[in-house]
């Protein structure tokens, strides 16, 4: 491939990793219905 | 403090062994790779094409002039050359490197992006890294990664893999001529 006239090489590295994926967002914790405690007479 | 220093202990990443503090300086691999400051923090963006191999999950792009080259889907595509280390990719006074023209003008105008009905060849940006040198025309770079893809209206099918395996957007075009002279 034609570039044209080159210059000196510089070194260029990015901010961060390109292909990092962004962790899963964490799941709320399942709430499981509890039985509500029956009345228990006095 | 220099008995805390002195038990210090640290793990080489390049050869995993535990090396005291006081040795780091004289390790063999940080005395061989010295660390590299970037004279630029960020990416370099150009043109390139590619000849499309494979169908699926196996479909990869490949170089239009080297047919032994793929490139990595979600990695980086790095140099190779038979008389230079990687780290001396692209080397001032040789064409080793892996290139890319600075404007899609400038790529249509070399002809890599045409093609015959049964072959599949299509246009894209890439973002290049490492050492690069810049040309007035175009880059060649150490290291490179695919950015967007565009394909041709009647290669369709090659959509949806090449967007499931390279992970980048892929757009219908035409990718004979530049966007503005296509006739609507």
């Amino acid at each position: 491939m034609e570039i044209g006239t080159e210059k000196p090489a510089i070194v260029v590295e990015p901010a961060e990793d390109p292909f990092k994926q962004d962790p899963a967002p964490e799941k709320e914790p399942v709430k499981v219905p509890t039985k509500e405690k029956e009345a228990v007479p006095a | 403090m220099g008995s805390l220093m002195s038990e210090l202990m640290f793990t080489c990443s390049e050869c995993k062994k535990k090396i005291k503090a006081t040795e780091v300086m004289d390790h063999d691999c940080m005395i061989a790779k010295p660390m590299v400051v970037p004279d630029a923090i960020g990416e370099v963006f150009g043109w390139r094409a590619w000849a499309v191999h494979g169908e699926g999950d196996d479909v990869r792009l490949g170089s239009v002039t080297h047919s032994k080259h793929r490139w990595p889907p979600r990695s980086f595509m790095i140099a190779e050359c038979a008389q230079h280390s990687t780290e001396e990719i692209p080397a001032q006074a040789h064409t080793c490197g892996l290139y890319a023209a600075k404007t899609r003008e400038h790529l249509l105008s070399m002809t890599y992006h045409r093609y015959e009905s049964d072959e599949n060849v299509i246009i894209g940006e890439v973002a290049m890294c490492g050492r690069v040198i810049p040309g007035t025309q175009g880059w060649r770079a150490q290291r490179a990664r695919v950015h967007k893809l565009y394909v041709p209206y009647e290669k369709w099918r090659l959509v949806k893999p090449l967007s499931e395996v390279y992970g980048v957007e892929v757009e219908l075009a035409n990718t004979l001529v530049l966007p503005n002279l296509e006739v609507m």
